[in-house]
Parts: structure tokens; sequence; C-alpha cells
């Protein structure tokens, strides 16, 4: 018998919260019964259903093991826990959840393709529709060329991405995600991360468990943080990220008297030591994609996973078609990057719409956070203000582009 | 359904891609067509039969125990150990179908490999029975590689009889200062001495009834099979007695004068056409030696009929080993659910040994310590530990019972026949009743049982 597919109209709670946690504690003890540690302690929150909730804290916190309650691997010593309205112990609830642990603990003596149909035929999907899946799957996480190769002879990434697919083949409702970039090549994580907003898309709930804050800030709708087993911090990205005192602005490359113009305007409201010119660098991660991509237009082999690979058909749901369904590589070098260069001074790839309002908001705050990157050095030039609020300007400038490399005045 | 099948696979996969059934196949396949040929046999029929029957199949059965053992501890502690299990619980498949897949898997792999060795050790009979001589192959295949049923007078009921000698007893003389216990079982020994023992010149008679199959088997050979014990040796070593079957008024009775050795097993073949109209065998034994003989009643005389054939009967010895290797493998199993993986393995290898120790422990309840007993004087010297070890003895004796009580290798070694109630006897006791309990102790153990490899 097959599974029901179930959009998200089908659900019993539309709108409405897929887990839900109240004064969750869990406290391990030792072989005579005296508590040892306190993991989880007294913890409070909802996951609303198509949301995407990061669950962050440093190692140890409480992440992992608030997670295997929710699968029903650990039990609460106290509190409530609900997933999809029923206890965690439900069976049939656990046809609507996928999950990716930590660890790669998958059959080592299965190849890709024999472990996914493993997981299907648990899942009580028919053959055919098992193949199909798993075909998608494979193609989407880049093992197509080693789906005969067992998995214990993958690399720690390559069981991630097998990992990641065999928690997509029952096209679940909840996804669970325990670290799941860690071991990934920069590809794989931007991949990982741009399935993650595929599954958002399609009105799926994903619970992010990570303490690689990239990697939440970037998908992320909603986070917790923990530390030391408690809640520390919940709310959404934007409530917790905001600074409403202050401004950013990022434009392409402007001549040299706009810019001066610029700051000179801007001296009348803002002390200058308050205000930042820089001109952004491109990051390691466009760099790198950079290289794989034209690596694969060249014609290189890999005995490893492949990349630039897109979601699975039936992941995406109907509303793409596999022709035009985008490449998530080609769509990583249009879409715009968690920390954009927009004055670079190297060429980049035209930047394209988005292809949903979703995305574009998503990114767009993306876009506004501040940037982690060091200040680099601009090969503008400056010519000699009359007014003394631009050379005031223009002294500031200076200071910005001593660094860089001698220019002749003209 | 589905999810158990796949469970299942997922364990024969696992046997095979670790070398585990291929492995164990070569040193099978070593152990009953390689070894047996190196072993050396006078050359008669029930020596060769003795090295050859009963060490390929006591060989295939320790070997398929341990084996079991090995793999069902493997197949569920492994998997807790790895983590593989969280992977199959976050699914939606309950856990009492996973520790079923498992059971179903080890069984699928251990089942072929029995069939694998016991069809090996089969040919390997057929083929070096060739190298007997002419007179020793006839034998083999006229009383040992048959199927042959067998019957033997119904048991006196010896309590009621004790009792009732007990109270003639105390009637004809005053007793007053002997307990009544002590009474019966000095009156028990009284009342089975007269049913076994045959002093000289007297003689003993049976009368066998070969049951609703008789009308068949009246025209078929049957023939005796008679194991007695002699108070005191004979010079020779041999005690004259003359059989008389079929009646002593009936002028076509079967009528021989036969010198015996005493405390081994005889086969007296005999013609047909001996069953009285009822279908029932009159025997009689005339002891003429000068030593009282005891034919004990459970095996001094058993009349033998061919009922069926060889492979048949192999095939049904084989799977009263079949129900053996499904209790091992529930055991195996279920401890895995709780325990490590060496742990188990150690826990499990000691119960298994317990069970080969039935008689041991039977011994011990019988006796009512683990000290010395004195046969003679019915008392023991007693023990500080009988506290605790009687009552453990009572447990695994009990729970050994029903295994010991369904030994095929005996039967086949000898050419009786296994009938399909020992069978049927072996699948209820041993696998339904034994192997249900483990396996619904493992299933709740592995339904409530926390599934995390780390905190």
């Amino acid at each position: 018998m097959n599974l029901p597919h179930r959009s998200p109209s089908h659900s019993e709670n539309p709108g409405g919260s897929v887990v839900v946690i109240r004064g969750l504690t869990r406290v391990f003890k030792d072989f005579w019964g005296r508590p040892r540690a306190r993991a989880v302690d007294g913890v409070d929150f909802d996951v609303r259903q198509g949301e995407v909730f990061g669950l962050l804290g440093p190692n140890g916190s409480g992440k992992s093991t608030t997670i295997k309650i929710l699968l029903g691997l650990l039990h609460a010593t106290s509190g409530h826990v609900e997933v999809f309205g029923h206890h965690p112990s439900h069976v049939p609830t656990k046809a609507r959840i996928g999950y990716l642990p930590e660890e790669s603990y998958l059959y080592r003596f299965l190849n890709s393709e024999e472990t996914l149909d493993l997981f299907g035929g648990i899942f009580r999907l028919s053959k055919a529709e098992r193949q199909r899946r798993t075909e998608q799957l494979l193609e989407m996480v880049g093992l197509k060329s080693v789906q005969r190769r067992s998995v214990g002879e993958f690399s720690k990434g390559m069981q991630r991405r097998i990992g990641l697919a065999q928690a997509l083949i029952n096209d679940p409702d909840l996804v669970i995600l325990d670290e799941p970039t860690a071991g990934l090549d920069p590809v794989g994580c931007r991949e990982v991360k741009d399935l993650i907003l595929a599954l958002a898309r399609r009105g799926k709930t994903v619970i992010l468990s990570s303490h690689l804050l990239a990697d939440v800030e970037d998908v992320c709708d909603r986070v917790v943080v923990y530390y030391g087993g408690k809640v520390q911090a919940l709310g959404s990205m934007k409530e917790l990220l905001a600074t409403p005192d202050s401004l950013r602005v990022t434009t392409p490359a402007l001549s040299r008297e706009t810019v001066a113009s610029m700051i000179s305007l801007l001296s009348k409201e803002v002390p200058a030591e308050n205000i930042r010119l820089e001109t952004p660098s491109r990051t390691l991660e466009s760099l790198f994609l950079d290289i794989v991509e034209k690596a694969r237009h060249a014609g290189g082999q890999t005995s490893g996973a492949t990349s630039g690979n897109q979601v699975a058909a039936f992941i995406r749901g109907d509303s793409l078609s596999p022709e035009t369904g985008p490449r998530i590589l080609d769509r990583l070098a249009q879409a715009p990057l968690p920390k954009p260069a927009p004055a670079s001074t190297t060429p980049e790839t035209p930047r394209e719409p988005l292809h949903d309002a979703g995305d574009a908001a998503r990114l767009d705050r993306l876009t506004a956070a501040p940037s982690i990157s060091p200040p680099q050095p601009t090969p503008s030039t400056m010519e000699p203000a009359p007014d003394p609020r631009l050379r005031e300007a223009e002294g500031k400038l200076s200071s910005l582009v001593k660094p860089g490399p001698p220019r002749t005045h003209s | 359904m589905q999810e158990i099948r796949f469970i299942a696979t997922l364990t024969v996969q696992s046997a095979l891609r670790m070398r585990f059934a291929q492995m164990l196949s070569a040193v099978l396949l070593l152990s009953v067509i390689v070894l047996p040929s190196l072993i050396r046999h006078n050359g008669t029929a029930k020596m060769f039969a003795q090295v050859l029957v009963t060490y390929s199949l006591s060989l295939i059965t320790a070997l398929l125990a341990i084996s079991t053992l090995w793999l069902a501890c493997a197949a569920m502690a492994n998997d807790l150990e790895g983590g593989q299990l969280q992977m199959l619980v976050c699914k939606p498949i309950s856990r009492w179908r996973i520790w079923l897949g498992k059971w179903i898997g080890i069984m699928v792999v251990q089942i072929g490999l029995l069939i694998l060795a016991g069809t090996a050790a089969y040919a390997a009979l057929e083929w070096q029975a060739r190298e007997l001589p002419p007179g020793e192959q006839e034998k083999l295949r006229r009383e040992i590689l048959v199927s042959r049923g067998e019957r033997r007078e119904p048991s006196p009921d010896l309590t009621r009889d004790a009792t009732l000698l007990a109270e003639k007893r105390r009637k004809e003389r005053p007793l007053n200062n002997v307990p009544q216990d002590v009474l019966l079982k000095e009156v028990a020994s009284e009342v089975r001495a007269l049913h076994e023992t045959v002093a000289p010149g007297y003689r003993r008679w049976w009368v066998v009834d070969l049951g609703p199959q008789a009308e068949v088997r009246r025209n078929k050979p049957i023939s005796l099979r008679v194991q007695f014990h002699a108070a005191h040796a004979s010079a020779d070593g041999l005690f004259r007695t003359v059989w008389i079957v079929g009646g002593d008024n009936n002028p076509k009775a079967f009528r021989q004068e036969l010198h015996l050795g005493a405390g081994v097993e005889h086969e007296i073949p005999l013609p047909p056409g001996l069953l009285d109209a009822q279908g029932k065998l009159d025997i009689l034994c005339e002891n003429r030696a000068a030593a009282t003989l005891l034919f004990r009643m459970e095996d001094g005389l058993a009349v033998l009929f061919p009922e069926g054939s060889f492979l048949a009967n192999y095939a049904r010895g084989l799977t009263v080993i079949a129900c053996w290797i499904a209790l091992v493998a529930a055991l195996g199993v279920t401890a895995g659910v709780f325990l490590s993986f060496p742990v188990a393995t150690v826990l499990v290898v000691s119960l298994f040994l317990a069970g080969l120790s039935g008689e041991t422990f039977a011994e011990v309840v019988r006796e009512g310590t683990i000290a010395s007993f004195d046969n003679e004087t019915g008392r023991s010297e007693g023990s500080l530990f009988d506290g605790f070890f009687v009552p453990m003895a009572k447990v695994f004796s009990y729970l050994s019972r029903p295994v010991e009580s369904v030994s095929p290798i005996a039967a086949l070694s000898t050419g009786r026949r296994i009938p399909w109630v020992q069978v049927l006897q072996a699948a209820g006791q041993v696998s339904l009743a034994l192997g249900g309990m483990t396996a619904v102790a493992g299933m709740l153990i592995l339904t409530r049982r926390e599934i995390s490899r780390t905190g």
C-alpha cells in the first residue's frame, strides 16, 4: 500500500503548530539512577507549519537531545511533546517525518541505491515509486555516478549526501536535519541550503539543528538558541538580528564625485567617524563555486559526489517540470550570494531575478545583514575638492584607500 | 508485511555481504564431507552409521547453533551500537516488526545453511556407504537407513500399584514407625522390580499393540529391539534366552534360542504374519541363563516396523533441528536488544550450555542437593548452597526438558522413525512456547527502551 502523498493543505492543523514542546526536561542518570546531566531543562517552543526553524547552540547544549525526543528515540523525563498532534512514539506519524541524524548511521554494506530502496520499502512505497524517487534523489545529491559503491566506501561528505537523500525518500511534511552541512564541501553546503528553501517553498516544515551560524542565518525563519539545556532566545531572524539604529546602503560602483558628495551629505547628520564606506570583496564561497562550475562545464571527471544537480522533482512538487527546473548551481550563480559584492572590482556573474518572492525576501534580508568581510582597498582615485566638507570627505576616503595600490592622480 | 520483508532481506544481505554465510557454508561442508572420510570405523554398518549420522548431524547442529547465536546477537546489538537502529525506528515501522524481521532474516540464512549441510551430509553418507562390505551394506539399508516406527508395552501405573502394596504391607505387619513416604519409595522399587526382572527359569511376557495401522503392518517384516542387564556376569559374557513370538500355542509362532550379551541393543528380525486378530504381538522370553535378567521398562523391549522412507525421516529430523535454531535465534536477538554484543554472546552461550546440561540439573533436582548422594541409603550430605542451586536447577531442568525430549539425532542414527508428533512437539514446545516467550520479551524490551547512541 502506498502512503498517501500529503500536501500541506491535507494537514490536520493548517497553519498551526507541527511541533509543540512544553516544559520539556530530560535528565540523564547513571547506572544507580542518580542524576548525571540535565541535558534539556524546561524548554517551551512551537514549530509552525511551513517554517524553517533553527535550533542553535554550542555543542552539548541540548539540541540533539530535543530532536531525539521529538523522534521518540529518547524519552522525556517530564514535559509535553507533540508532533503532528501525536506523541513522538506514534508510529503512523513517522510516515510524515524525514530525519537526517548528526552522523551517518547507514548500513555500510549497502550501496546508495539499496539504501534508498530499503527506506522507501519501510515507507511502503511501491517498487516503481521507490525506483523513481531513488533515481531523482541520487541525481539531486550528486551520487548517481557512484550508486553501486557501498556506503562504507564513501567519504564523510558523500555519506552525508546519501543520508540527506534517505531523509527525503518519503517526501516528508516535517524534515528534521541535525547538522546537515557537517562534512559537506561548500557546494554541498550551498545545495543543502537551497534544498531547504525549496522544501519551505512547498510548505514543508524544516527543523534545522546546527552550531554553524551561517547555515541557520541563511535559511531559517525562526530560531531558538540553547545554552546549558535552556532556551536563551527564541524568535524570528528579523527580530533577533535587526539593528534599527544603523542603515546600510549598497550600490553599484559610483564615481569619485558622487561618493564624496554622498559623504558630505551624510556628514551633515552623522559624525564622520560613524560612517563606514567599504568595497566588499568577493567571498571565498563564490570563488569556490565558480571554480567548480567551470570545471564541471569543462567536462572534469570525479569519482566522488557531483555538483550542480537539480532538486528532485517529487521534492519540488509539480510546480517545476524537470525541463524548466533550475539547476542549483546555476541558480546560485544567478541569485545574490549571502555576502554580496555590490561594488566589486572583479567581474561577477550578472544577477537575475529570483524565482519567487519567498526566496527574494529571504535573500534580501540576508543581504541586509552586517557584513563580516574585512574592508578591502578600493582601486578608485579621488579629485581634490574645493568645498571644506568635500575636503573632509576626501580625507575620510583617503584614510579608507590608504592600504591600496599606488595610483597616478589625473 | 512489506516492512518486515525489507528488514529480513536486510539481515540476509548483512550475512552475505559480511561473508558470514559463505564462510559458514565452507566450514559446514568441510565438516560433513571431508572430516568424516578421515575418521576410521570398524567396517560394520552400525559403527559406520554412528560415525557418519551421529557425528555429522551433531556437528551441523552445534555449528549452526553457535553461529545462530553469534549472528542473532550481532544483528540487534551491532545495529543498536552503530546507530543504524535509530534510522529504522524513525520510520513508520513498529519496533516489534523490526525484531521479527531480524529473526526471520536469521532463520532464512540458517535454514538455508541447514538444508545445504543436511543435503551434503546425506550425499556423503550414500557415497561412503559403498565402501562397506556387501553384508554390512545390506544391514545398513535394512536396519539403519530406514525409518521404523516402534511400539512398546504400555507402562503400568506404578504409583497406584505401590500404594496398594503399601496398604497391604501395613495390614500384614505393624509398620507404625515407618513413615509413609519411605514405605512408598521402597514398595515402588519392589513393584518396578516385579515388572522388570526375570529370574532364572522364569518367563517374561509382553503384549505390544501395533496400533491402528496394525493391519497394514501385518505382512511386513518386523523386528524386536532388545536390551537387558544381568544380575551377575557369565563366563562367556552371553546369556541363554528363548524367544517365542506370536503365541505360545501357535504352531506358526517364531521360536528361537539366542545367546545374547547384556547391556547392548540386539535386533531380532521376525517373519511377517505373527500379529493376532486384534493387531497385537505376543512376546515371551524365557530366561535359561544362571543370572537374573532385567528388562527396563524404558528400553527393555520394543517392536520395530517399517514406516515411511529414511529420506522423509531425515527431513523430519532436520525440521526438529530447525526448531532448535528458531529458539536459539530468538534468544540471541532478544539478548542483543538490551546487551552489548560481547555480553549478549557470552550470556546466550552460557544459557545454551546450561540447556545442554539438562540431565545434570535433573539429577540435582532428583537428589535435592548439589553435594554427594548415597544411592544405597537415599541420603545426601547436603550443601550450604542447596537453597540457591536446587531451585535454579529446577528452573533450568524445566526449561531444558522440552529441548532434550525432542532430540532427533539418536533416532536417525538407529533408523528409528521420528514421528510427526515429535516434530510438532518440537515446533510447539521449543519454537512456539520457549521461542515465543523469548520473542515477546525481546519485542517488549525493544519497544520500551531508548534508542540512541549518545545522550
